[in-house]
């Protein structure tokens, strides 16, 4: 199991009539494809435009959606192909297509610096997001940074990880949860985070 | 998820930050599958494990790439957040195929295999049998006005041919012979069962 496994129960979710599910999925890719949207266009208004209506088109084909390929792959291509008609319905290209690769996500989530459409705010955001996280890297205990790490960045298993550290699993699961909630106390003021949303 | 089995149960931890510790196994796909059902639930349900589990996977993405948690601008996520809500609430809710209980998939599957039964009896059994008869009727009707009585071969293979003989067991006309040889070379494309008979004369049995 994976976290493909995860979204995919969540996919599950939504394909029985439980709409809250696909909240879920908003709130955890959302970020990501609007990051990808932004270096395709310019204008932060179209950006949600495109965004709202990637998911929304995205909501109305997972009844087709069989988890053959991860859900945020899938999703990665809709938006692509959202903004691609966006431009052709209004008769120009991409200003910024060749920073995104089109067959691959993590290459567009972990791709190259921020584009030329980057605002001053953006890129202070970007600079204070970063200096936020190496804070909060730098603070943790040496075994929470090492299984943090090792989990997001190297994308180890419980096991995998476990068997690095020589510990229970259990543990490398206690202290990634501990590690999460001291990155997030951290980064918390810098997100625009929602308290009230409701799905 | 060799790991999970080591994990504790939501039904074992009412610690809310063990219930959280175990969102935060499930998010990595780590949990077991008996408890993927019951946490999904609670997440779906409680306001506080749904902003829980937004938070971690921004911290995810941070770790990855700041720039991915940066809004393109002020205010862009909850905006497109609350866009999006609003649509959905305009979408119906799905329902897709791929959503049948197995127990409805079982019985898809089962009247599949007894269709699929039913044609292979069709193929074995009833469809020779056509054809033999079929051929009989063919031959039968080329006797014209001298009805014979025609012994059929076991098999199209098995063109050996009988003889055939008029009921009252007068000798068969000779001069018909070519016309069921002709007869038959043509009626064994159309027809494979026709080319087993053959009328002979008394002389060749």
């Amino acid at each position: 199991m994976s976290e493909r496994d995860a979204d995919w129960q969540l996919v599950q979710r939504v394909q029985r009539g439980d709409k809250r599910a696909f909240g879920v999925l908003v709130d955890k890719y959302q970020r990501r494809i609007s990051r990808l949207l932004s270096r395709m266009i310019r204008d932060p208004a179209d950006i949600e435009d495109v965004a709202q209506e990637a998911f929304i088109k995205a909501y109305r084909a997972l009844p087709n959606f069989r988890g053959e390929s991860a859900f945020y792959t899938w999703l990665y291509r809709i938006a692509i192909n959202t903004a691609k008609n966006h431009f052709a319905a209004q008769g120009r290209r991409a200003q910024t297509v060749p920073s995104v690769d089109v067959e691959d996500p993590d290459g567009a989530v972990e791709g190259p610096q921020l584009s030329d459409s980057a605002t001053p705010d953006s890129l202070y955001q970007s600079k204070q997001v970063g200096l936020a996280v190496n804070r909060a890297i730098d603070k943790l205990p040496e075994e929470l940074r090492t299984a943090i790490v090792l989990r997001e960045l190297e994308g180890l298993s419980y096991d995998e990880i476990a068997a690095a550290m020589d510990c229970p699993v259990g543990t490398v699961r206690s202290r990634i949860f501990r590690a999460r909630e001291a990155i997030a106390q951290e980064l918390r003021p810098l997100l625009d985070t929602r308290d009230d949303q409701r799905w | 998820m060799n790991s999970a089995s080591k994990l504790r149960s939501p039904a074992q931890s009412g610690d809310p930050c063990c219930r959280e510790e175990l969102l935060s196994g499930w998010l990595d796909g780590e949990a077991h599958p008996h408890e993927c059902s019951a946490m999904l639930d609670e997440l779906l349900a409680g306001e506080a494990l749904r902003r829980k589990a937004a938070e971690w996977s921004i911290c995810g993405d941070a770790l990855r790439s700041h720039e991915t948690v940066t809004d393109p601008s002020p205010g862009h996520s909850r905006r497109v957040c609350e866009r999006i809500a609003r649509a959905l609430e305009a979408e119906p809710a799905l329902l897709a195929p791929s959503a049948l209980q197995p127990r409805h998939m079982a019985r898809r599957i089962a009247g599949g295999l007894a269709i699929a039964a039913a044609v292979a009896v069709l193929a074995v059994v009833v469809v020779p049998q056509v054809r033999t008869n079929a051929g009989q009727a063919v031959v039968a009707a080329s006797g014209g006005a001298r009805p014979a009585t025609l012994v059929a071969g076991t098999a199209p293979g098995a063109a050996r041919a009988r003889a055939a003989r008029s009921p009252d067991g007068e000798a068969p006309d000779p001069s018909l012979d070519p016309y069921f040889l002709a007869h038959g070379n043509y009626a064994s494309g159309v027809m494979p069962a026709a080319a087993v008979y053959l009328r002979h004369g008394p002389d060749d049995r």
